[in-house]
């Protein structure tokens, strides 16, 4: 080996590990963010150890769960509840999203054309599932309705998005050989595009069925019905051995849905339907599906018919609520104009602030803390089965309980105000975050690890150097994203008492000052809208 | 292999006649410049020419998959390059068209593929629903049979070989009933071996159905072995249009310029 080679002045070689000065700057800026912004939302150690004291205390009263019959009965009905609203919103949404789906896809369809649905599926995400619950309360009134159609926003927004991106990136080719022997365009639809999208499309829509029976428990807080109606009266009585209860059933509902979506995919996404060919008097004759796939499928449609059917026949709808709510919807919106511009500086600047510290705050915690649960989870690192098992129950529970119901438990420990808000935050991310950052350790290659290992490197320095360097892209784009997600959270959390524009949103509501609502909700949307290119910014230039 | 079913009524209006056919996908860089030539005779025309220059835009002209600038595409009394909509959906049932890479759809079965053919035809919910008409689906049969997949009817494409896909792809096409077959290098995907079956297959189609088979290729020699006449391209313009035997070196050395590469 020859010595390094040296220019003339030394000064011109290239370090091997040069200093990135730009970046350490960003990094303590980041830090001393982090720190100003804790003592802004008031996290102080004293605040937090009596937190504990109280969470103690708390925690006391709701055991043991309460399993009286009474309360039993109660629980089925809103979880039975929840399931039908799930059931129906995922139907109907998924059936809406389709045609959006395929109007916003830019290689089939003219431009203005997926202007226009690009435009409705970026309407039906902006705003969070509860404050489109909020706002059909309003209009179609309390009950499993107004829960519905929050849910079917929230589906659309959703599942067109994702459809949308599927047909986008099928290969054009069999869609150019359609088009080559003159199929008509819905034809080319039903024999090119389906075909491909399918598998994707069925995934999709099995997520979403759980992911709308976990926010129905939501939308049931602001009046929308279900289990989470069930759960808001059983924390205002403080029958908080009841809340336990509910909360433990919602984490098994949502765990059976899991276990049902993906026994669905393993079914219907991977192999293809092939049919069969039997020999007939005339000749060959064709099936489409042999007699077990067709009866697969017959069983399939039957259980999803009946179970439509049947939520559909038992929910309670009012049906002279449903005639008056386009009156109700548009008097709503004529009542927030216009926009009371002078609630501003007053109020909302500063519950604004309040929810970016939460959203910051609550992910950076979440990050911290989802970190060790999913080296427990990642099977390449924890090979005892025990530690990847406890590792992904804390993974489920903390995602099955949605972020504003977590508020509900942190309000009752630490008292109304962003700190609760910042703990929900983090405490419902680190499902998501730790699922993610699991996946991608688990995706890491064998090879640089094998190789430290091998050269006798302490486990230490093989996360650091041979895990760290492969799963940092996914990392930084998994906190992007949660905290993308979590500022739109962050904006509810003050119906609950846990601060932010959520709390401006509930006063002006209380008061009916709905030109103030309007404000609200329009700076709810600016906030989105720029968190939104800022994530995107953000990712192109460190992913 | 056992013959190819043949269209009942062949004869009918089956000349293209291509005039000053011009392509600019930017403005002022013609890649097609003035093409003009005619194709009537039942057989193998092959077009030759190297890489871009517009082999494949020509044939994607004919059917419209490309929008050509100006000139006129006659294939029994109408212009191609006029239609829109629903007039040119008819005439594309009219033009088959084989891929370089097959373009079938991957997650369907062979005779799904195979019966995409008659798209053009049925409406949007026998597609759906695959109830397609009986005889289309004896066709298919016949048509899988005589290009040798007759066990592969509910096989799904992904899973078959290149010169399988091929196979598929061709009987895509015939199922059309088409007057013309275009082909847009069929056999630059395949192996030696294969490709010649895959010739070997237009060109028995060509004979049988007794249609043109317009098709682009590479492989000089290939287009010598089944070609009836050859069309060779330089720069966007036709230079040679003849018999195969009429191909010369000096032809060859300004359709591709130089003449190092011939050995």
């Amino acid at each position: 080996m020859s010595a390094p080679p040296v220019s003339a002045g030394g000064s011109l070689r290239a370090r091997a590990f040069p200093a990135n000065w730009p970046l350490r700057l960003g990094a303590v800026l980041f830090v001393a963010y982090v720190i100003y912004a804790a003592g802004i939302v008031d996290i102080r150690w004293e605040r937090f150890v009596q937190g504990l004291g109280n969470g103690a205390r708390f925690l006391g009263r709701m055991f043991p769960p309460n399993l009286a019959h009474d309360k039993l009965q109660l629980l089925a009905q809103g979880m039975l509840e929840s399931l039908q609203i799930a059931i129906i919103a995922t139907g109907a949404g998924v059936l809406l999203a389709l045609p959006v789906g395929l109007c916003a896809a830019r290689n089939l369809m003219p431009l203005p054309v997926t202007i226009l649905a690009r435009g409705l599926i970026a309407l039906c995400r902006t705003f969070h599932p509860v404050i489109v619950a909020i706002l059909f309360v309003k209009a179609v009134g309390f009950g499993a309705l107004a829960g519905i159609l929050a849910l079917i926003v929230a589906t659309i927004g959703f599942i067109a998005k994702l459809i949308a991106e599927a047909i986008e990136e099928m290969s054009m080719k069999p869609i150019e050989a359609l088009r080559a022997a003159g199929s008509p365009f819905l034809s080319v639809v039903v024999m090119g595009v389906v075909p491909q999208v399918l598998p994707r499309f069925i995934g999709f829509a099995a997520y979403q069925l759980d992911s709308n029976l976990r926010n129905s428990a939501l939308v049931g807080l602001v009046g929308g019905g279900g289990i989470g109606a069930t759960l808001f009266t059983a924390f205002q009585r403080f029958d908080y051995d009841f809340v336990l209860t509910i909360i433990i059933a919602i984490i098994l509902a949502v765990m059976a849905g899991e276990i049902l979506s993906a026994f669905m995919r393993r079914v219907y996404q991977d192999e293809a339907p092939s049919g069969e060919v039997k020999q007939g008097a005339s000749g060959p004759v064709w099936h489409r599906f042999t007699a077990a796939e067709r009866g697969m499928r017959l069983a399939f449609w039957g259980v999803a018919a009946l179970a439509l059917g049947w939520s559909v026949q038992t929910i309670e709808v009012i049906p002279e609520f449903l005639y008056d709510a386009p009156a109700q919807t548009v008097d709503l919106f004529a009542r927030m104009w216009p926009i009371d511009w002078a609630y501003f500086p007053k109020t909302v600047q500063q519950a604004l602030i309040e929810t970016l510290h939460t959203a910051t705050l609550g992910t950076v915690l979440a990050i911290l803390m989802a970190t060790p649960v999913a080296l427990m989870c990642a099977r390449n690192i924890s090979s005892s089965v025990w530690v990847n098992t406890l590792g992904r129950f804390i993974l489920v529970a903390t995602r099955s309980v949605h972020t504003l119901v977590w508020a509900l438990l942190f309000v009752a420990v630490f008292g109304p105000g962003a700190l609760a808000g910042v703990m929900a935050v983090a405490v419902h991310s680190i499902g998501f975050t730790g699922k993610f950052l699991a996946e991608a350790i688990e995706e890491a290659k064998p090879g640089p690890i094998e190789a430290l290992r091998a050269a006798g490197a302490p486990w230490r320095s093989v996360l650091l150097k041979g895990f760290w360097p492969q799963v940092k892209p996914a990392f930084l784009a998994v906190s992007l994203f949660r905290w993308d997600i979590n500022v739109r959270e962050s904006a509810v959390l003050g119906l609950v008492g846990a601060g932010g524009l959520g709390v401006a949103l509930q006063a002006a509501m209380d008061n009916l000052y709905w030109d103030q609502v309007g404000l609200v909700l329009v700076v709810i949307f600016a906030v989105v809208v720029v968190t939104e290119i800022v994530t995107a910014t953000l990712r192109a230039k460190v992913i | 292999m056992s013959a190819l079913p043949v269209a009942e009524a062949p004869g009918h209006g089956r000349a293209l006649v291509i005039r000053n056919l011009v392509k600019e996908y930017r403005k002022g860089q013609p890649v097609l410049r003035d093409i003009s030539l005619s194709v009537s005779e039942p057989g193998i025309v092959a077009i030759i020419g190297p890489s871009g220059t517009g082999k494949s835009t020509l044939i994607r002209c004919i059917n419209r998959l490309v929008d050509p600038t100006s000139g006129s595409i006659m294939l029994g009394g109408t212009d191609l390059a006029k239609l829109q909509g629903e007039p040119l959906r008819a005439a594309r049932r009219r033009l088959g068209m084989v891929f370089q890479e097959y373009n079938l759809v991957e997650r369907l079965t062979v005779i799904e593929n195979v019966l995409c053919g008659r798209l053009g035809y049925v409406p949007v919910w026998r597609a759906w629903t695959r109830r397609f008409p009986e005889e289309d689906i004896a066709h298919a049969f016949a048509l899988l049979e005589s290009v040798g997949l007759g066990d592969f009817a509910t096989r799904r494409a992904d899973q078959l070989s290149g010169g399988q896909r091929q196979r598929v792809g061709i009987a895509r096409a015939v199922m059309q009933e088409p007057d013309l077959i275009l082909a847009d290098e069929p056999t630059s995907s395949l192996d030696p071996k294969t490709s010649v079956e895959i010739m070997e297959l237009l060109a028995k189609v060509g004979r049988e159905r007794n249609i043109p088979v317009l098709v682009n290729i590479h492989n000089v020699a290939l287009a010598r072995r089944y070609a009836l006449r050859m069309i060779g391209m330089s720069k966007g313009l036709v230079v040679y249009d003849g018999p195969p035997a009429g191909l010369q070196d000096s032809h060859l050395a300004e359709i591709y310029g130089g003449e190092g590469w011939m050995e």
